[in-house]
């Protein structure tokens, strides 16, 4: 009985210390290639907001072709790191980090990080900007536990399409972007087709979204808008003397 | 016991299969199946958990202490299905971000422990491969005919591309878990309809 026991502590101890070092072994040699991955797919993520039509499985382009990535934005998976690190500046702002894409210094788009309660998980996004900070350049929904085919349907390009030329910012004040139960009214600019069979993952979205893009222009929109109106001034104002 | 290797790999693809005649597994049957791309993803990779664990566990079943046998069979399965998890996070990233907690489930498929406990601990480990990858196989077969069914019915396309016009509705029920159910039902009606296998009332 003894001599038994003492059989069953070993054996334990020992298919725990071979499983726990195997596994310890195999995360230390995956670990960077997984941080690479996350990377590469949080900056595409970042891209797809900035640009709408960005296909991160594009084929390689000649040089004379690379201008033509800020009209297409169609970029090889494996430049992507270069890409973003050349044309997207990151800001750490009150509100979180914004990124800029800017081409020969001139601002070009806005994104920011938005994330809240689907149905039965957190809904990560970006939201893209055009430089009025106030009209959808292009969104994107990942990294959540939606269901497939219903929820789900957030991360699938249909839905992300819909939000493009909305508006979160009319006449000089935020406005409540809505996602529809069904389809959205025609010609509406704050309301967007909605998921069926998906009200609560929509409700979501919506509330989040306008939640933290109200954030995002209390603390760093209202100050650029400034700025933008500044840089403007001066111009008016010899139009305005001559 | 003394069957040859063709079939122990096959018996479990009609006859004997996991899903249709054992009933196990269904869970993830129904969670994994609303697209051909997961189906045939998770499919490879119970696969090699079941071909593993089975190896393994026959290959250490004279020394496994009855007492801790079956948390003895979760270490081993466990350690593979992370294994696997984390070559999919390395080398299939988008794929394992749709399979999300799936893959880890396969730790709790009743298929994986089910084949330990009634084939690896009485074989020798070259019958416990074949019965791993028989029943890996015929797990599969299941999961890829429902998420055909499902992905054309209810999204109107095959391995993400669209088969049927755009102008096709979908298929509500198709998208969601219950869909699968209907299909498996489906599916095991037509297997006993054929193979006249029925089981006792």
């Amino acid at each position: 009985m003894q001599k038994d026991e003492i059989h069953t502590i070993k054996f334990a101890a020992i298919v725990c210390l071979v499983c726990s070092l195997s596994l310890a072994g195999i995360r230390t040699v995956l670990l960077p290639i997984q941080v690479r991955n996350q990377r590469i797919d949080n900056q595409i993520n970042v891209l797809k907001a900035l640009f709408p039509d960005f296909d991160p499985d594009g084929n390689p382009l000649s040089l004379e072709e690379r201008d033509s990535l800020f009209t297409q934005g169609r970029v090889p998976r494996e430049w992507i790191p270069l890409y973003f690190d050349n044309f997207v500046n990151t800001k750490e702002t009150e509100a979180g980090p914004l990124y800029v894409l800017s081409r020969d210094g001139e601002t070009v788009a806005f994104a920011f990080p938005a994330e809240g309660k689907g149905l039965w998980s957190t809904v990560h996004s970006y939201i893209g900007l055009e430089t009025d900070l106030a009209t959808i350049r292009g969104v994107t929904f990942f990294d959540h536990g939606e269901t497939p085919g219903l929820g789900g349907e957030c991360s699938k390009p249909w839905f992300q399409r819909n939000f493009r030329g909305q508006k979160l910012w009319l006449e000089g004040a935020p406005v409540t972007l809505e996602v529809a139960k069904g389809r959205a009214e025609p010609n509406s600019r704050t309301q967007v087709d909605g998921m069926s069979g998906a009200t609560i993952t929509g409700n979501g979205i919506q509330r989040f979204m306008n939640n933290i893009f109200r954030t995002y222009n209390e603390k760093v929109f209202e100050s650029l808008r400034a700025e933008q109106a500044n840089a403007d001034e001066p111009s008016e104002g010899l139009a305005s003397h001559g | 016991m003394a069957k040859n290797p063709k079939d122990i790999v096959l018996d479990p693809l009609s006859d004997n299969n996991p899903i249709t005649v054992q009933m196990l597994g269904i869970c993830s049957a129904l969670a994994v199946t609303a697209q051909m791309n997961t189906a045939v993803i998770m499919s490879i990779a119970v696969i090699l958990v079941l071909v593993g664990s089975n190896t393994i566990i026959s290959l250490m079943r004279n020394h496994i202490p009855g007492k801790i046998r079956m948390i003895v069979e979760m270490v081993v399965i466990a350690t593979l299905v992370i294994t696997v998890d984390q070559l999919l996070k390395a080398f299939a990233f988008e794929a394992s971000k749709q399979l999300s907690v799936f893959v880890g489930l396969i730790i709790t498929n009743c298929i994986v422990m089910g084949r330990a406990e009634a084939f690896a601990m009485q074989n020798p480990p070259k019958e416990a491969f074949f019965d791993g990858l028989g029943n890996g196989l015929g797990y599969s077969a299941i999961l890829i005919i429902v998420a055909a069914f499902r992905e054309f019915l209810g999204a109107g396309a095959l391995f993400g591309f669209q088969v049927l016009p755009e102008s096709y509705p979908g298929n509500g029920l198709m998208v969601i878990a219950p869909g699968a159910f209907v299909v498996i039902g489906l599916i095991i009606w037509l297997q006993r309809t054929v193979t006249k296998k029925y089981e006792e009332a």
